[in-house]
């Protein structure tokens, strides 16, 4: 049996997920102007943006990492999907580790098999290539198709998987909509044919009605292409419609990680009532109950102990001087010394 | 007139390449003194437009080319440049989506916030002194010497924000334009700034006009709503009845659009097909009749007036009361 990080028996089987990070960490060094660089006694101050997550994505499902800005989940999801080294801990896909591949062969292989979505399409859509050749290119990096023909009826296909026409190819990115924009950027991720797609804010940048076509797009094609997902959001409200397993993260911590039905009916961690008691909501008209307080501490100096207990309405005198560890919680764990 | 803010009729014109295009068009709205108006949209409603018009920020390509906006008793959309000046920060208080960005780096937040004090208020630099620190108090910062020493670098994004506020409630404005206040803050950050503006507007009896994209930060602080869609309201009212019962049929797209963290989960979203149109083709009739699931046929030729449909006034042609006879040609 494998025991996490956190001390604990994940709910799911590490071994039995598609997606497996252990005791992930990554520290970022601070800059330092040179002469006080010389001063005696200098000591490099280090930004630890991410501390020992552990998480496991099974097949066909949907973890959403949760947080505030500067919590940590842009540089967790970078590690999962192979673009920023850890500091320590490994990555596994499909039982292979991509921070530590057998052969140059075998990480091509793992490689094709990930792929991203960003938040911002038109910042990663090339401007200047038609999307024909934007949604093509991961087939020509990984060699898929070498036959042009193929390869354009490959492109038509993918472009009609996700809403658009297939004569759209022929257009470059300005002629279109930011929702269909992102549509493009979903075509290309599923172009090397993946099983694993990290989407970072896929849809911040979108309107609401926009934002709610790409959201049950994303559902659909993992239903029919029996994707995984891990989907990082700062809003609660689509996580919700989005997620199966859902990790919130403060100050590079996993401080709870539970199943989302469970999470949004009796969320553990008082981090987790503030940041859903602050969600405004459009359809009940009574005000938030909850009162958050503060903000995200720096985390080139983050407070001792637990790190939320400054804004924490219910912190006691151990908050301040231990850092809790993870207890179990209903189909999941949370780091809290109040549980 | 009992509205502190009047805004009738208002169309605002760009010129482009390809000619004058239309970006706000006829729009009406009033605020009354205490009062926060949510103007909410998807980007390319014209909603930041319709706030720059009002404090005579229009771009230089943009003109007002029909309409009028009276501020208590004043006509405001046609004034020189010298008396704009005195409008800006005196009468009118502008907050920013992005506090960086509104802040000069180079100053120090205490001298930021006296000039903008001396600039409207005749006091003297020790005055004008106490008065900012009693403005940080009550945006909620402590005032002491060191935080006004300081510079909005080593201030939190919050803070920033807070910062901002007590800017534009420096020149004791009666109207505050706030355009997406909280859009580039994290949620829990948001509910305090939200928390803030409301109780300052009901402390100070300040008008507020609400820019946002945002259906429930409309819905934690709003009195009142205008819906704004390709430059054209869709409805307004006051936001307990647009909200619990949306008339417009955009307007009820965008609430069943909108994920929630109550309610079922079962058949995904609703969603509005297609997306908002660009300035250069937005349709005749009906802008909305492209998407709109319930057009009718004189939709699409015919612009549907803004009608009082139970106590929310709201431009689509279902509410006329001979929309049957309508729906029948």
């Amino acid at each position: 049996m494998n025991v996490s990080a956190t001390g604990l028996n994940p709910i799911v089987p590490i071994e039995a997920s598609l997606v497996q990070a252990k005791d992930l960490e990554r520290d970022f060094a601070v800059h330092v102007p040179f002469l006080r660089r010389l001063m005696p006694g200098f000591e490099q101050p280090v930004i630890r943006a991410v501390r020992g997550v552990t998480l496991a994505i099974p097949k066909g499902r949907t973890y959403a990492l949760v947080g505030e800005s500067g919590s940590g989940k842009s540089t967790l999801a970078r590690m999962i999907v192979g673009l920023t080294p850890p500091s320590k801990g490994e990555v596994f896909i499909g039982g292979h580790n991509i921070w530590d591949p057998v052969s140059a062969d075998e990480q091509r292989k793992l490689r094709r098999r990930i792929q991203m979505i960003f938040q911002d399409p038109l910042a990663s859509l090339n401007p200047l290539w038609r999307v024909s050749a934007i949604v093509s290119e991961p087939m020509r990096v990984f060699g898929l198709m070498p036959d042009g023909g193929a390869r354009a009826a490959r492109v038509a296909e993918l472009l009609e998987l996700v809403g658009l026409s297939t004569t759209d190819g022929r257009k470059f990115p300005h002629e279109f909509s930011g929702g269909q924009r992102q549509r493009i950027a979903i075509a290309r991720a599923l172009a090397s044919d993946p099983e694993f797609i990290v989407c970072d804010e896929p849809t911040s940048a979108l309107d609401v009605s926009v934002q709610a076509q790409v959201l049950n797009l994303l559902k659909r094609l993992q239903k029919d292409l029996s994707l995984t997902y891990l989907f990082i959001s700062h809003d609660l409200a689509v996580v919700r419609h989005m997620a199966d397993r859902i990790g919130v993260l403060y100050l590079g911590e996993l401080v709870e990680e539970r199943d989302s039905v469970a999470f949004f009916e009796t969320p553990e961690h008082p981090y987790s009532q503030m940041l859903l008691s602050a969600v405004p909501n459009a359809t009940a008209n009574s005000p938030s109950k909850g009162e958050p307080v503060g903000e995200i501490p720096d985390a080139a100096s983050p407070p001792p102990g637990c790190a939320f207990h400054p804004r924490c309405p219910v912190a006691r005198e151990i908050c301040s001087r231990l850092h809790p560890k993870a207890s179990q919680v209903p189909t999941g764990h949370a780091s809290c010394h109040l549980l | 007139m009992t509205d502190l803010l009047s805004v009738s009729d208002l169309t605002i014109d760009i010129s482009t390449r390809r000619g004058e295009l239309r970006a706000i068009d006829g729009v009406s709205f009033g605020i009354g003194r205490g009062e926060v108006l949510g103007v909410v949209g998807e980007s390319g409603a014209g909603k930041s437009m319709l706030g720059n018009a009002v404090i005579g920020l229009l771009p230089a390509r943009a003109r007002i080319a029909g309409g009028q906006v009276w501020l208590d008793g004043d006509r405001i959309d046609a004034l020189p440049r010298a008396d704009l000046q005195h409008l800006r920060g005196a009468r009118i208080g502008m907050i920013f989506q992005d506090p960086q960005t509104s802040l000069n780096p180079l100053y120090r937040i205490g001298d930021q916030i006296t000039q903008t004090i001396r600039t409207h208020r005749p006091m003297s630099q020790t005055e004008a002194l106490d008065e900012a620190r009693r403005l940080l108090t009550e945006v909620g910062i402590s005032a002491s010497s060191e935080r006004l020493a300081a510079y909005p670098h080593q201030f939190s994004g919050g803070m920033r924000q807070r910062v901002v506020i007590a800017l534009a409630l420096a020149g004791n404005p009666e109207l505050v334009i706030a355009d997406e206040p909280t859009t580039a803050l994290d949620v829990s950050v948001q509910a305090q700034i939200i928390k803030l503006l409301k109780r300052l507007c009901q402390e100070r009896g300040v008008a507020v006009m609400l820019i946002t994209h945002d259906m429930g930060v409309i819905a934690e602080t709003a009195d009142r709503v205008c819906v704004l869609y390709a430059g054209r309201v869709a409805e307004i009212g006051a936001v307990d009845d647009v909200l619990a019962r949306p008339r417009h049929p955009y307007t009820q797209g965008l609430m069943a659009a909108n994920p929630t963290l109550t309610g079922p989960l079962d058949d995904g979203l609703r969603q509005i097909p297609g997306s908002m149109p660009t300035i250069a083709a937005r349709p005749k009739g009906c802008a909305f009749h492209p998407r709109c699931s319930e057009a009718l046929a004189l939709c699409r030729d015919r612009r549907p007036p803004l009608i009082t449909a139970q106590k929310v006034e709201c431009s689509c042609f279902l509410y006329h009361q001979d929309s049957q006879a309508l729906k029948a040609t």
